[in-house]
């Protein structure tokens, strides 16, 4: 069986999913939905020199904690797509609890080395995402409090991924906080990348039309260029498709793209020397991830007729 | 790491037509909202859609 599925079918094996319906439409549902990074954990195991197969306890638990982890975004977001529309709030979040359950449990009753030590991690995981959360929710407005939440919010989930696949390939405790390490650095340029796609979103996303400040309207807000006053009058009316256009011209012209994709270059290529400076038998898996991360960078140089800077 | 208000200062004194990494940023932010859509990518955080 292919290993996403074989890490699906542990969920649904599980006695509690077998009982519940709800749960186990959830982990039903995952089979057609993988999450992002589902696989990060095959790739830390390979690059570890492990066999892929050897990373499917990590892969149940870390796409049991996605789903989790989503369906509390949802809810804090008040996103219209949310489970909790269908289940209530009260149910999906008591949902979002059983999943991470789910999680934890099916890494302490596998078989893999150090299973304590992953469960540990994923628990941190869940711990560390909550309070960035937590501070997102606020709608922090300095760049200090966005790279704190990126950093709280996003970069725990990508790193723990490679960690825990690092320690179902029995690779070293040094090598797995090295992967981790690379994981958050990697987690800060999926947020950046994330933040990109809902702010040039048509129609206007949930960050629009709840005054949230992703990195691109924050430096429009933060920064004093010429055309500030009409981006704040032009923000409160996203939901006007004109508005909205010309509020998303503003983040051109006034750098605030630029700036995002400097940030995302900067960490590319700090990444690139990150993983140069780990010893692994095969660092070609973590290089295609970085290379797949960079390719819709690289793609906007090309069609702005612009060279890749900074090139490593 | 540069502070958005210092890297707003350098980028709009930079030069289009300079041999700099910045140069190519100046494209970037004098580029129409159309080909700005390119940089739009899968990589996103998945969202739980209600079936």
């Amino acid at each position: 069986m292919e290993i996403y599925a074989s890490a699906i079918q542990t969920l649904l094996d599980h006695p509690q999913t077998l009982a519940w319906p709800e749960l186990a439409r959830a982990c039903e549902r995952a089979r057609s939905h993988r999450p992002i990074a589902w696989d990060f954990p095959i790739v830390a195991a390979e690059a570890v020199g492990a066999s892929p197969e050897a990373a499917t306890p990590a892969v149940s638990a870390l796409t049991c904690a996605h789903m989790a982890l989503i369906l509390v975004d949802d809810l804090l977001d008040e996103d219209p797509r949310g489970l909790h529309h269908q289940l209530g709030s009260g149910r999906a979040a008591n949902l979002a609890t059983a999943l991470f359950g789910l999680s934890l449990i099916v890494l302490l009753q596998s078989n893999i080395p150090q299973r304590e030590r992953a469960a540990g991690a994923l628990s941190d995981l869940i711990l560390r995402t909550a309070y960035g959360q937590d501070f997102d929710v606020q709608n922090p407005q300095t760049e200090q409090a966005y790279w704190a939440v990126a950093k709280a919010k996003s970069s725990p989930y990508f790193g723990t991924g490679l960690y825990l696949g690092a320690l179902c390939g029995s690779a070293s405790l040094e090598i797995a906080a090295q992967l981790n390490k690379f994981g958050e650095l990697f987690g800060e340029i999926m947020q950046i990348h994330d933040d990109l796609n809902d702010c040039l979103a048509s129609p206007a996303n949930v960050d629009w039309l709840q005054g949230r400040s992703p990195l691109p309207i924050l430096f429009a807000l933060r920064v004093a260029h010429p055309q500030r006053a009409r981006f704040l009058e032009l923000r409160s009316q996203a939901a006007n498709p004109a508005a909205l256009a010309e509020a998303q011209s503003i983040l051109v012209s006034s750098g605030a793209i630029s700036y995002c994709v400097n940030e995302l270059v900067l960490r590319h290529r700090q990444a690139e020397q990150m993983l140069a400076s780990i010893g692994l038998p095969d660092p070609l898996p973590l290089a295609r991830l970085l290379e797949e991360a960079i390719a819709p960078v690289q793609h906007l140089f090309t069609k702005v007729g612009a060279d890749f800077p900074f090139s490593a | 790491m540069v502070s958005m208000q210092a890297f707003y200062a350098d980028l709009f004194s930079a030069r289009e037509n300079e041999q700099s990494s910045l140069a190519s940023l100046v494209r970037i932010a004098r580029a129409s909202l159309k080909e700005i859509l390119a940089v739009r990518s899968e990589l996103a955080w998945d969202v739980w859609y209600a079936q």
